[in-house]
């Protein structure tokens, strides 16, 4: 899980195929304070949530189909009740806005860690649905595994 | 109701209030380098894979290149060039000193991401706590 020394071939191929952030369509931007603010303004046309901005931001930048047309960022990071973990025997819930790195601080939260990269990374590959219930099959296994007494 | 494209923007930057207006779109990143001419903080691969852009907002290492410059209304945002705060002064004096980089690019973001580590941090913890800025010429390993 760590970049160590070799991630320099990463930056490379990025520098030259990653789109730039100055490519962002123009925008209008809504920070609501609460629930129903919320869903009331992702009810408007070409308005979509927008938390950690990972993915989206890159991904509306290299114009990607599957973003559509976007014309308002709807802020919900600042939205109190999706956010925080709760742990209750071999159940997590995990608020919609908790980081990674928030989850990877609690007791099971290494091994869901593991697995949360490997559908992140599944995801941005484009492969569909069933292979990320794999994944999260797998994740509920190393969950149980890290929560067994 | 026709919502603002532009947006006026309160922040304070290294100790400093600034009140920008600027286009809902630009990146926290794109307002400190062109708008606010801080350019210590570098764009890297511009997509969150790099580390490059570390800032501090609110004393939480974030990367500058997927925040909206909008975000930090209200905030506090720490950048490499500042002369306030004492962790981030110290790491830089000790990244002089001990000569640790080649090229450079990636020391700045390297420095924020690692200001806010405990003082009583192991190599592990540095190490897992630099495990997001990348070393392009593989002088930081």
């Amino acid at each position: 899980m760590r970049a160590g020394g070799c991630g320099g071939d990463i930056v490379f191929n990025r520098l030259i195929e990653s789109p730039r952030m100055s490519d962002l369509p123009e925008l209008s931007y809504t920070r609501p304070r609460t629930v129903p603010e919320a869903i009331a303004a992702l009810k408007r046309r070409g308005a979509r949530a927008y938390a950690g901005g990972t993915d989206l931001l890159v991904a509306m930048a290299a114009r990607r189909p599957w973003v559509g047309a976007v014309s308002e960022l709807v802020d919900i990071k600042n939205l109190a009740a999706a956010k925080g973990i709760s742990e209750r025997g071999a159940s997590l819930r995990i608020g919609a806005l908790t980081t990674t790195a928030e989850l990877a601080a609690t007791r099971t939260g290494a091994a869901l860690h593991l697995g949360a990269s490997v559908a992140e990374g599944l995801a941005a590959d484009g492969l569909p649905p069933a292979d990320l219930e794999l994944v999260a099959v797998l994740a509920e296994r190393a969950h149980r595994r890290a929560v067994r007494p | 109701m026709k919502r603002p494209r532009s947006i006026r923007v309160r922040f304070t930057v290294n100790g400093r209030s600034e009140t920008v207006l600027i286009a809902a779109r630009t990146t926290l990143l794109a307002l400190l380098r062109s708008d606010l001419r801080l350019t210590g903080t570098k764009e890297g691969c511009g997509a969150g894979d790099c580390g490059a852009c570390t800032v501090l907002v609110d004393d939480q290492p974030t990367l500058a290149c997927l925040v909206l410059a909008a975000e930090a209304d209200g905030r506090e945002v720490v950048t490499i060039e500042t002369e306030h705060d004492a962790r981030v002064a110290r790491l830089r004096e000790s990244f002089l000193a001990e000569a640790a980089f080649q090229c450079g690019y990636c020391t700045p973001g390297m420095i924020m991401a690692a200001s806010r580590l405990p003082s009583d941090a192991d190599r592990d913890a540095i190490r897992s706590a630099l495990a997001g800025n990348l070393c392009r010429c593989i002088c930081a390993r």
